[in-house]
């Protein structure tokens, strides 16, 4: 059975004073609308730890098994 | 390298001040830009201060697809910032180093030229305040699983 597929807003998060652990969580929060009628995210925090999807599409609520290698590349922007 | 403000970011700072209004923002996300925003963008462009994030972040950003290759904004919480301290003709902060999350694939843009400071996590909400190259003019290229990429961001008010 393929994994379920996270359908809400997601982003990374590292810092402690947000997540114990760091990883993909999707988010909650109230939203406002500026003058401009561009709608923010008004303070989100973390809610609920996802995963990448192992097909490489997406985010999956439950932890897939599997490994990689890391290299780190980058710079000052 | 290039690096500017943006008109609604600036925008949005004036609301604050001296407009007094508008909502403070204690999380910030950095999104990348790549070759694949309008121009192209090169290591030593970016996206025009005019740009509007939220509906302009893949034609002009050329933001990876978030969710391909495990691409996500990297939450940036107000306390990862240093103190301001003069820089040049400026007041500067610098953040701490911030990555990624590692890919676990090509992302779909994958030449990375530099990053947007934004106040959404979301693909088509908020606003960016700024943009900028990579300090020594570089290009990350995030084209296969494994690749962490790495950024201290900074952002300076000019006098």
């Amino acid at each position: 059975m393929a994994a379920k597929k996270v359908k809400e807003a997601v982003a990374y998060f590292d810092h402690p004073e947000q997540v114990e652990e760091p990883g993909f969580y999707t988010l909650t929060g109230d939203t406002e609308t500026d003058e401009n009628g561009v709608e923010h995210e008004s303070n989100f925090t973390p809610d609920s730890l996802v995963y990448a999807s192992p097909d490489g599409e997406g985010f999956v609520y439950d932890k897939p098994e599997q490994t990689t290698e890391q290299a780190t590349e980058g710079g000052e922007s | 390298m290039a690096e500017n403000f943006t008109d609604e970011g600036l925008d949005r700072l004036l609301n604050y001040a001296p407009g007094g209004a508008g909502t403070l923002d204690t999380t910030l996300y950095l999104a990348a830009i790549t070759t694949a925003g309008a121009g192209p963008l090169t290591a030593s462009t970016v996206p025009p201060r005019t740009t509007v994030w939220s509906t302009g972040y893949l034609t002009a950003g050329g933001e990876p697809v978030i969710g391909t290759g495990a691409y996500a904004r990297k939450a940036v919480l107000n306390t990862d910032w240093g103190a301001a301290a003069t820089n040049a003709s400026g007041r500067r902060r610098t953040a701490v180093q911030q990555s990624f999350a590692a890919s676990t694939a090509a992302w779909s843009n994958a030449t990375v030229v530099g990053t947007a400071l934004a106040t959404a996590s979301t693909a088509g909400a908020g606003v960016a305040y700024y943009y900028a190259n990579f300090d020594d003019a570089s290009t990350v290229v995030v084209n296969a699983a494994g690749i962490t990429l790495q950024v201290t961001p900074y952002w300076q008010h000019d006098i």
